[in-house]
């Protein structure tokens, strides 16, 4: 059957081992998901190989699509396991170990005297300095050497370099020496890539900025190829959709873009996971939300408030620091396949260390013999005895053999409760990690709900619930799809900043709004650039503010409309006062505030998705499918007893399931504890709350 | 009853966020710069005896796991619900080691009963005394160092004692950065409590209580389990810093290092005299103090890295502290130095490790790098304006298997430095050169890490610039196995002119507009030969600019040319070298080894038997005085026996009747 209508959407979110699609029209008449196997070596492939999947399955003509959007690891991939391009860096005359040092301190828990640094995107022998000097106000106190160019030029050529970065210190306060620098190198060496730091994060704080631009340099040609080959490959199949991709600030930007900010791609997927989890979350009437996607060998959690994912600049990419602005994401080694240990003085834990897909748990039956979290799940009855509907089946005496001998045994303990200590400790490790970002952020996790996704979400999201306190846990209805959701409800998406520090007794409103306007126009540009229409346009203007000498600052959206004047940043210091306040439990009025950096986040409203609603239940009780034996909750001497099995598909809104039960799916285990009760609503999601609703 | 292995571990990661939760608390809200970008502060949770039981392990300075708070606890008699005590003074119940180190400790209670301390310290970057600051070598007792406030409520029962506060205030040089590092602190303390709270919610109070002493007993059994699969022997091993005083002599750091079956103890009999310059250490004689603990944490945890860390570790290990020496000065000794010798005394225990476990341990870290403060004018406000700009660190020693990392590692590894582009913005320098100083690293079949160096510009008259903690521009970072010593560290006035001046040992100075300071910390030492380090790995430190042509011909016996490595010239080269190598198992360098010829360990001996039978008021002169009788002595007249120490010691006991008895004793 071939489906009609124009306004077809495609989502494609190429994951490390799956990649998976989703295609909706925009009426909510039509959704299709499917999975299809990455392919790391050619990851063009793996993003084909799902598009033709999905289009062949669904009969939606080439033309019939309006837009592609894409989630990549390609960036990612690149940058953490060193495949980029061999890069350089020139940087100002004095400073080319700069990036060497870092800020000089190891990371805490590391070994102090075996701790190896993680390698730098540029060798140190490729690094080259140029004389000239700008000073912090902008002006210039040695002039740029053009003369010395021509020598690194040949240094670059002599040394083979596919890409180089541009750092020169206080840039952002001036960038004419460094763009001088790009022009000249762009002359002499017309096939090599360059990246300017004032492109790129044009803030202070040289080695972050430094990291930023040389991976961004590295990357771009490994990122400029890719995208080469999406649109070869779009272009042959003829659709002729544009295609947006999916960045770490939770938005999307065209291929052009990508290419030439290649590591704003850097957490591509898990920034689209944050925005799934934040759109489902609105649906569902939850603006406040924490997100956790448990799969494998990790749990990501994210946080969204007012309906939009928190954003940081202060994040990390592997062990680079990542100091553009990204969702904000806490990731933790608490996966399924996360392996518990006992080590000799009888002390327990689990993960971060995993078992990964190969060998996996013990019950997945490939060689593993290690306890894993799933296998704990197995042993209680907590996950079905097969995955897949039955394509998959577990392991059920191999689960029991690893926590018996892996844990029960040495602590001397029965295995049921061994199985109850493994989820009681992962599930402590997700509550920290939850609380991390609530918390420790200032934010009471009873005013918030918890979404649970991801393949091992579902089946803890109950017990984090009970553990946070939160005050409703969903449950998607595709819990292993969040990612593309993400995709087609993300609009295009950039973050304009600069440098411009202002102490408290001078404060320059007028030279503030010079620059709010000189990076709104940017915005603006880039905006009609990409043919978004000037009422779907939306500029957030914000600053960066810190006490005096305070080595930290926080971002305050400016909240007075109209041109920035006195009174605008009277309104953004007393905004940052309480900003801290509500973060460290106090402000201190008296003291000189600084404004440092100032942003303007741009947004062009472009996602769109309308889900298809289920038909209403006739009787608030479904049906179970069967029973199995089952412990769920946390009483380490409980033993496994029959516990109502419901299937997820058979549910229809407005079913109301009160635990103890168990809701099976392909692809996913959804545990609700005794006390708790679980309501489908009417887009199939599961709200699950305390008591009966 | 002990508490269950699952609730013990989900009590231990409740107790590390607590932990860490404070230490988060504490940065986000502190005001002054040095503790932002150095985080040279610590959060944590005691026991009602004053055991810390809880350290955060990602932000300050997280290797204080052993901080016992139970001495300066019991000197508060009564504690109510919402009081905040603190004190800065080294010697009310040796918690506190400098001033400018300003302690905290909030009693949390359950019911009527107090169940735990939250602590902590922030290292106040002024509080008042002889100089900006605080700390300099040259200050000799505990007075000059600004403002001490014994145990004293800062907060009772929740209300501010406005008058603790502005006595503190008052004394100091910038109040307004003390005061709002004390709130962050407060606030910190506040966060402990809640988090305290939130357990024995969880838990109940019982298994919170009984959790706590078996995470205490957890940790010591893990350490004695690393200490038993130690080889049993007395290890002896001695360093030194350049000077014990402002152009004064050698100052030696001495250590004995038994391991016995799970047991160790540390013998710091042979360290010098009490110093009249402030590196001396106040530990109260507690033979498990902090500082002397967090050198042997470092070596535990680098040999078995799932070692929890709290105090429970330290009870594997005694010291013995002899009094009156710069391991247990008595008051008023000057102390706000002694991070330098603390640090000093981190690479001591880990050398006298070192031979127990050669394979696992590594070479000296770099070391002798000040932290640097600038005080001048900004010339656009007429302001005076203070900063700590950076600390100079070194990389950490070689060993097997991997050369030493470059500009950060070892025991400073939890130092930040600050961004240039900050620095310029708050100190009001220009930074020329921030980098790695070529030719630093100890050489070795794996070298040891680089040093940083920084050069900077004034531009205001009257500049004072301070270089805290600088060393090593004699004593250099000793190599092991094989490896050699680093390379000296630096301090030039005015390099490249006409003008330019070794500023040696100095760690202060005043400079005015144009003048230039270079700054470099001491290298880290090698491990194994240098001679049978790969030629390839020295060519490709020689094209990172961090080794010289020459360097890598003397040091290394690899002759590049052309931008390659000759391979028969270096083999010719190695091969003429072979024969010249020692088997010592440290290579201290050269000028300590010269030092090493005259002050043998049987001089050190003598001095040390010596010394001991003065009053501690006269012991640091005498030690001068008799460093001064054996220097003119020729090479030929010197026994190195310690015969020529008595016979000098019995001379000063003659010329002053107040030492015959002394001098009797000697001479018999």
């Amino acid at each position: 059957m071939t489906e009609t209508g124009a306004g077809f959407r495609v989502g494609v979110d190429v994951g490390g081992t799956f990649t998976d699609m989703i295609l909706a029209d925009g009426a909510g008449g039509a959704l299709r998901v499917a999975k299809s196997p990455s392919v790391p070596s050619a990851p063009a492939d793996g993003f084909f190989g799902g598009m033709d999947r999905i289009l062949a399955r669904s009969g939606v003509a080439p033309e019939a699509i309006d837009a592609v959007l894409h989630g990549s690891t390609v960036a990612t991939n690149a940058i953490l396991e060193g495949k980029v391009a061999r890069t350089g860096l020139v940087t100002t005359a004095g400073f080319r170990h700069v990036l060497e040092i870092g800020r000089a301190e190891i990371p805490r828990e590391a070994n102090l005297f075996s701790w190896v640094k993680p390698r730098r995107p540029v060798r140190a022998r490729h690094i080259f300095e140029v004389p000239g000097r700008i000073r912090l106000d902008g002006s210039e106190a040695v002039p740029l050497d053009e003369g010395a160019l021509r020598g690194i030029g040949d240094a670059i050529s002599a040394a083979r370099l596919d890409a180089v970065a541009v750092v020169l210190l206080h840039s952002y306060a001036n960038p004419r020496h460094e763009r001088r620098v790009g022009e000249v190198l762009r002359g002499l060496l017309p096939e090599v890539e360059i990246a300017l730091s004032v492109d790129v994060l044009p803030v202070f704080r040289e080695y972050e900025r430094t990291v930023a631009t040389t991976l961004n340099a590295s990357v771009q040609p490994v990122v400029g190829h890719y995208i080469g080959r999406l649109a070869e490959g779009l272009a042959r199949r003829e659709i002729r959709a544009p295609l947006f991709i999916m960045k770490s600030n939770g938005g999307t930007c065209p291929p052009d873009e990508a290419a030439r900010g290649a590591v704003h791609l850097a957490l591509s997927g898990p920034a689209a996971g944050a925005r799934g989890a934040a759109w489902l979350g609105r649906l569902a009437g939850m603006d406040d939300l924490l997100g956790i996607d448990m799969g494998g060998t990790s749990a990501d959690v994210s946080l969204v408030r007012d309906g939009e994912p928190a954003r940081t600049t202060a994040g990390k990419l592997g062990e680079h620091p990542l100091a553009l602005p990204i969702i904000d994401i806490h990731t933790i080694g608490a996966g399924g396949g996360s392996v518990a240990t006992v080590n000799a003085q009888g002390s327990i834990r689990v993960g971060p260390e995993s078992a990964g897909a190969d060998p996996g748990p013990a019950c997945y039956a490939k060689g593993g013999t290690r306890a894993t979290v799933s296998d704990a799940n197995l042993v209680l009855g907590r996950i079905p005895p097969h995955l897949l509907d039955g394509e998959v089946a577990l392991d059920g005496t191999a689960a029991e053999r690893a926590v018996r001998t892996g844990v029960a045994e040495p602590l001397g303990i029965g295995t049921v409760a061994a199985a109850r200590g493994i989820v009681d400790l992962v599930n402590a490790n997700m509550t920290g990690a939850l609380k991390v970002m609530s918390v420790e952020r200032g934010l009471d996790p009873r005013e918030f709900a918890l979404a649970a996704f991801g393949g091992a979400g579902p089946a803890h999201g109950a017990d984090l619930m009970r553990s946070l306190g939160a005050g409703r846990l969903l449950v998607p209805r595709y819990p292993g799809i969040l990612c593309a959701i993400g995709l087609l409800t993300a609009d295009l998406r950039y973050d304009f900043a600069v440098t411009r520090l202002q102490r408290a007794d001078a404060y320059d409103p007028t030279a503030t709004e010079a620059i709010f306007a000189e990076l709104t126009d940017r915005a603006n540009r880039r905006l009609e650039a990409d043919g978004v229409p000037p009422e779907s346009r939306e500029f957030q203007r914000a600053a960066d503010l810190r006490y005096a000498k305070q080595g930290v600052e926080l971002t305050v959206p400016v909240t007075a409309g109209g041109p920035v004047a006195e009174a605008a940043l009277a309104t953004l210091v007393a905004d940052f006062h309480s900003l801290h306040e509500r973060l460290y439990t106090f402000a201190d009025p008296g003291a000189p505030v600084e404004i440092v950096n100032l942003r303007v986040e741009a947004v062009g409203a472009t996602g769109t998705l309308v889900l298809p609603e289920i038909p209403a239940a006739s009787k608030r009780r479904p049906e179970p499918a069967g029973e199995r034996p089952a412990s769920l909750d946390g009483n380490g001497a409980a033993t496994p007893r029959a516990t109502p099995v419901y299937r997820r598909e058979a549910l229809l809104a407005g079913h109301v399931i009160e635990g103890p039960a168990i809701v099976d799916q392909l692809d996913s285990t959804v545990v609700i504890l005794p006390g708790q009760s679980a309501l489908t609503d009417r887009h199939a999601n599961l709200v699950v709350t305390e008591g009966t609703p | 009853m002990p508490v269950d292995p699952v609730t013990l571990e989900i009590l231990k990661n409740h107790t590390r966020a607590a932990a860490e939760s404070m230490a988060f608390t504490l940065y986000r809200t502190a005001h002054s710069t040095f503790v932002k970008e150095t985080e040279d502060f610590t959060t944590g949770l005691t026991t009602p005896a004053g055991e810390t039981f809880a350290t955060p392990t990602e932000l300050g300075a997280t290797w204080f796991v052993g901080l016992n708070y139970g001495r300066v606890i019991e000197m508060i008699d009564d504690y109510r619900p919402g009081d905040i005590a603190l004190t800065n003074d080294p010697y009310s119940g040796f918690v506190c080691t400098h001033t400018p180190d300003m302690h905290i400790w909030k009693p949390i209670f359950h019911e009527d009963e107090i169940v735990a301390f939250s602590v902590g310290h922030v290292h106040n970057t002024d509080v008042g005394g002889a100089v900006p600051a605080s700390l300099s070598r040259t200050l000799s007792e505990i007075h000059q160092e600004g403002i001490r406030i014994p145990p004293a409520k800062i907060l009772v029962e929740g209300e501010l004692n406005r008058q603790v506060l502005d006595l503190f205030l008052t004394n100091v040089r910038a109040p307004d950065q003390n005061w709002g590092d004390l709130k962050a602190q407060i606030a910190a303390c506040n966060t402990g409590e809640r988090k305290v709270r939130e357990m024995i919610e969880r838990f109940g109070v019982d298994v919170f209580r009984e959790g706590v002493a078996d995470l205490l007993d957890y940790a010591e059994a893990q350490a004695r389990a690393i200490v038993r699969n130690l080889p049993d022997g007395t290890y002896p091993f001695a360093d030194y810093m350049d000077e014990d005083s402002v152009d004064g002599w050698p100052c030696r750091l001495a250590l004995t290092l038994v391991i016995d079956g799970d047991e160790l103890v540390f013998d710091f009999t042979g360290s010098d005299p009490q110093l009249e310059s402030s590196l001396n250490m106040p530990t109260g004689g507690d033979e498990r103090h902090t500082l002397l603990m967090v050198g042997m944490t470092y070596v535990l945890y680098s040999l078995d890295p799932s070692l929890y860390l709290n105090s429970g570790v330290g009870r594997v290990c005694r010291c013995i502290l002899p009094s009156g020496t710069i391991v247990n000065p008595v008051f008023p000794a000057a102390v706000g130095m002694r991070t330098l010798s603390c640090s000093r005394l981190q690479g001591l225990i880990l050398g006298a490790f070192a031979p127990a476990a050669p394979e696992r341990l590594a070479g000296s870290p770099g070391s002798g790098g000040p932290i640097m403060n600038v005080n001048t004018t900004d010339n656009r406000t007429g302001r005076r304006i203070m900063a700590a700009i950076n600390p100079m660190t070194g990389g950490a020693g070689g060993r097997a298997g991997e050369d030493g990392q470059d500009g950060s590692g070892a025991n400073q590894g939890f130092l930040k430095n600050t961004p240039v582009e900050i620095n310029e913005a708050e100190a009001g320098i220009k930074v020329l050169r921030y980098g790695l100083s070529p030719d630093s690293a100890g050489p070795g079949l794996h070298r040891g890490g680089m040093a940083t160096e920084m050069r900077f510009q004034a531009f205001s008259p009257n500049t004072r610039v301070t270089a805290r903690n600088r060393d090593r521009t004699r004593f250099t970072g000793w190599g092991i196995a094989g490896g050699r010593a680093g390379a000296s560290s630096r301090f030039i006035k005015n390099p490249g002119t006409n003008r330019e001046v070794d500023l040696g040992n100095t760690d202060i100075l005043t400079i005015g507009p144009g003048d230039v300071i270079h700054v470099t910390c001491g290298g880290a030492g090698g491990w194994g030969d240098p001679l049978e380090r790969d030629p390839d790995a020295v060519l490709l430190d020689w094209r990172r600019g961090w080794v010289t042509t020459g360097h890598a011909r003397d040091a290394y016996g690899v002759v590049i040319a052309q931008g390659a490595v000759d391979g028969p010239a270096t083999r010719a080269l190695r091969a003429a070298r072979a024969n010249g190598t020692d088997n010592r198992f440290y290579d201290v360098g050269d000028e300590c080894r010269a030092f090493e010829a005259v002050w043998t360990d049987a001089n050190y001996a003598a001095l040390t038997e010596c010394l001991a039978r003065l009053p501690v008021h006269w012991r640091f002169y005498a030690k001068h005085r008799i460093f001064a009788a054996l220097e003119p002595l020729s090479p030929d007249d010197r026994r190195g026996d310690g015969s020529d120490v008595r016979q000098a010691f019995a001379a000063l006991c003659a010329e002053f009747p107040e030492l015959s008895d002394a001098g009797g004793a000697a001479a018999a």
